[in-house]
């Protein structure tokens, strides 16, 4: 469950999430999606698949995957997504008082 | 032992113990007959038409973990049956305290509910042959459809035969199920036809 929690973390693992909810995608369609280089996206992918959340099928040179999510990993995604959880964008106290500051 | 061989061994008792106790039904209170006939049968029908339609695919693993997952449903669904009946003839036939008798439908009713919780959690993981042949488009958004809409069911039968009286719960575990079914199968009509309406383009 550990492995699920990180990689439900982080947002880009997640939109990789959201959009293999739509389905199958390449590996070089998703990357075509993210401004990360390509080293970066495999290791993304490599943290989901161990996560068992998505499953890479190989036809030749083409990895293709497809998102194994079960209803309550579904769910906790739901809960990640609502509260932008590792989103460094996300509203917190901290950011909410820093910007008061700046604006007063 | 492994898993796959815990669900075979599990099914074939649930099995068992349904046409048991369809028989001692059938013992006890033969008309109408064909009720007994009926529960007997539709479990092991329903098990042989998953393992002769269950297709290994290229992939043995997949097969045998959906086939899994399938066996412990049925054994699940078959134990919680023959609970609920059996515990019904015992009382009928003043082996156990009719006092016992919501108890026993109770927990069938639980087990009911479990079971469908349990199965539509892992619905969205199992990739099916039969789901990537027919649908390889949308296969997935139904799979999810259909496993929240059977959790969400499940909780909701627990809630019944938590909080109602059990006539109240069994009738509406009844209409619940129903809804859950007449969701999950509609679901899987809407995306056949919008497939046959308008064909998804051909991936490269």
């Amino acid at each position: 469950m550990n492995t699920v929690f990180k990689a439900l973390s982080d947002p880009t693992r997640r939109r990789v999430l959201q959009l293999l909810g739509e389905g199958p995608l390449t590996a070089g369609e998703l990357a075509d999606r993210f401004e990360l280089s390509k080293p970066t996206m495999s290791g993304h992918f490599s943290v989901l698949r161990e996560a068992d959340l998505i499953v890479a099928e190989k036809r030749g040179t083409t990895i293709t995957y497809h998102l194994k999510l079960s209803v309550l990993e579904d769910a906790l995604l739901g809960f990640a997504r609502a509260f932008r959880l590792g989103d460094e964008t996300a509203p917190t106290p901290e950011r909410a008082v820093e910007g008061a500051g700046r604006a007063g | 032992m492994r898993a796959d061989r815990i669900a075979l061994r599990l099914a074939a008792v649930a099995v068992a113990s349904v046409g048991a106790v369809a028989l001692w039904g059938f013992v006890v209170d033969p008309d109408p007959a064909f009720r007994w006939v009926l529960m007997a049968s539709w479990l092991p029908a329903l098990w042989a038409f998953l393992e002769a339609a269950q297709e290994r695919g290229s992939d043995p693993e997949v097969g045998r973990r959906i086939m899994t997952m399938h066996r412990f449903t049925i054994a699940w669904i078959g134990l919680a049956l023959a609970v609920q009946v059996g515990v019904k003839l015992a009382v009928h036939e003043h082996m156990l305290s009719a006092e016992l008798a919501p108890l026993g439908r109770r927990i069938g009713g639980l087990m009911l509910g479990t079971g469908l919780i349990v199965f539509g959690n892992h619905l969205p993981t199992l990739r099916s042959p039969w789901s990537t042949r027919t649908q390889p488009f949308d296969w997935q958004r139904v799979h999810r459809f259909a496993g929240w809409a059977l959790v969400l069911g499940g909780v909701g039968i627990c809630l019944l035969w938590l909080a109602l009286p059990v006539a109240a719960a069994a009738r509406a575990t009844g209409q619940l199920l129903a809804l859950v079914m007449i969701l999950a199968v509609g679901r899987k009509a809407v995306s056949v036809v919008a497939r046959l309406v308008a064909p998804p383009p051909a991936r490269p």
